[in-house]
């Protein structure tokens, strides 16, 4: 089974800053890869099972990624800047999907950008199943096995789908020097996906969340008295 | 375009939370529960003024985000939700129908005729930003904002079964290790990477059981450490817990590690870190050595 892991496409929120003039800034001005997009990648070459796996992102830093960790080809969408919104995200990568005619999609369900996946499916008009752990097929089904509650739980998928694929944890493995350098040599087509018009947001003002008060016994000075304030704490709280 | 709000409902710990934020543009809400009628009896309760509810007793959830897409014809002025798998799905697809932009981490939302003005969380919650649109929007709320509380019950309308066939839920597996308990706890204790070494983790299980509380970790302690099974971990990437009570013991306050306890009515910690960032989000706290002050602490709750 053909598959698409679409990576690379949210910037990481640990670089977004706030200047001390008040103004947000980022301090690396570019898509970032998750550990949320190496386990789609995974779990797109675990379904493909040897099948074609085709790698979807933007057109900036290391396009040969999901290359390295096993996608045949890649392509690089432009025009879609590192602020974009979630549903210009989205449209851009609908309209790539599209394009590739392939139905099965891995994507990242990664906290950056919660909505990109869902908002995907949405233009697509595509089920949508987020917290995939992993992936099969079954003759011309998937098999997903997805969070659920507290457990996991056994979906089967007929016709086109969008996956959301959580990481549980970081890359075990990350792929060897030589995967690196043969993943270079793979190709790289290119999609310009600049005039997709969609409804944004604009920037009306940033400001300082409301101070938060938070009560902090020195129990370095005073180890008694700060466990005394804290039982007080606990009590008035409702908590002990 | 109706005057109302939708409130998109998937799951039982969210949907005070949802309809709180919906509630608050001061418009109508009409809650959308996707899920069992005791969750749609629930969120009827909450002050909506009815509830449009899509039974999931035999059809998987995500079916039916076509089917609430269509209801979206009815246009409304923006749609909430909570950052939860199933919620996403139902909204993303009616977002995108809309043609509505969608925030995440979103505090707040103001109303006025065709604008909407919407506060979200920057910079890993050290800035709000405000953003501004033509309605309709799509908002995916942050935790730890204001709940609906319970007042009389507003009609529940079932929905017509109108899912896909393209999803069918075979099996659940249950997983071992401490989920469960977890999800449903009063009062959660939980280790960081600061608790040091593996023979401080019993300073820590004794005051939780001081507590009658469950014991939870953050992902380091499973992961590189494997002195917990992850069904202990809390996180962006593990699970999220709700209690009325979680204290962390040792633990930073990473935002992937913040980002599942946020849910906790109240937050505490112990530190010997004055900069940790778990006392920007703790309520209150202590600040000392742990060996010191958890045994301390644990004979003090066994007195109180």
């Amino acid at each position: 089974m053909k598959t698409i892991a679409a990576f690379k496409w949210a910037m990481n929120p640990h670089n977004e800053l706030m200047a001390t003039d008040g103004t947000l800034k980022w301090t690396a001005n570019r898509q970032d890869t998750s550990d949320d997009d190496m386990a789609a990648i995974k779990v797109a070459v675990d379904l493909a099972a040897g099948d074609e796996v085709v790698a979807l992102t933007v057109d900036s830093g290391d396009l040969s990624f999901a290359a390295a960790r096993g996608a045949d080809r890649t392509v690089a969408i432009s025009g879609v800047e590192p602020s974009a919104q979630p549903l210009e995200i989205a449209q851009a990568l609908a309209d790539a999907i599209d394009e590739l005619g392939i139905g099965a999609v891995a994507i990242a369900d990664c906290f950056w950008s919660p909505m990109v996946a869902p908002l995907t499916a949405g233009i697509l008009g595509w089920p949508c199943i987020m917290g995939v752990d992993e992936a099969r097929a079954e003759g011309d089904d998937i098999i997903v096995t997805r969070r659920f509650g507290t457990g996991t739980q056994d979906v089967k998928v007929t016709g086109k789908v969008i996956l959301g694929v959580a990481a549980r944890r970081q890359e075990e493995k990350a792929p060897s020097m030589r995967a690196v350098l043969q993943a270079r040599k793979k190709p790289v087509d290119k999609a310009d996906k600049t005039a997709v018009p969609v409804a944004l947001f604009q920037q009306d003002g940033v400001r300082k969340p409301e101070a938060h008060v938070s009560r902090v016994f020195d129990a370095t000075e005073d180890l008694d008295g700060a466990i005394e304030q804290f039982i007080s704490a606990c009590k008035a709280e409702g908590v002990l | 375009m109706t005057q109302e709000v939708w409130a998109v409902v998937a799951d039982d710990m969210n949907a005070a939370s949802v309809v709180g934020a919906a509630l608050q543009t001061g418009a109508p809400v009409r809650g959308i529960v996707v899920g069992s009628r005791e969750l749609a009896d629930k969120v009827a309760s909450l002050g909506v003024s009815k509830v449009s509810w899509f039974n999931t007793e035999t059809v998987l959830a995500e079916s039916y985000a076509s089917a609430v897409s269509k209801l979206a014809f009815e246009a409304p002025q923006a749609l909430f939700a909570a950052d939860e798998a199933t919620a996403r799905v139902i909204v993303g697809n009616v977002a995108a129908n809309l043609n509505a932009p969608t925030a995440t981490l979103v505090t707040s939302v103001r109303l006025s005729g065709e604008q909407a003005a919407v506060e979200h969380q920057a910079a890993e919650g050290a800035a709000i930003k405000v953003l501004t649109a033509p309605v309709p929007v799509a908002c995916i709320i942050a935790d730890g904002g204001a709940e609906a509380e319970v007042t009389s019950a507003a009609e529940v309308e079932e929905m017509p079964v109108e899912a896909s066939d393209q999803l069918v839920a075979l099996a659940v597996h249950e997983e071992e290790g401490g989920g469960v308990s977890l999800a449903t706890a009063d009062r959660v204790v939980s280790a960081g990477i600061g608790v040091g070494v593996k023979e401080n983790l019993a300073l820590v299980e004794n005051l939780a059981e001081a507590l009658g509380a469950e014991s939870a970790c953050s992902l380091p302690l499973c992961d590189n450490y494997h002195w917990y099974e992850h069904g202990r971990v809390v996180g962006s990437s593990t699970q999220k817990i709700s209690p009325r009570f979680y204290l962390a013991c040792g633990v930073s306050g990473q935002p992937q590690h913040m980002m599942g306890v946020r849910g906790a009515k109240t937050i505490a910690a112990i530190n010997n870190d004055p900069e940790a960032l778990i006392f920007k989000e703790a309520k209150f706290g202590i600040l000392g050595d742990l060996k010191e002050v958890l045994p301390a602490l644990t004979q003090a709750v066994k007195n109180a």
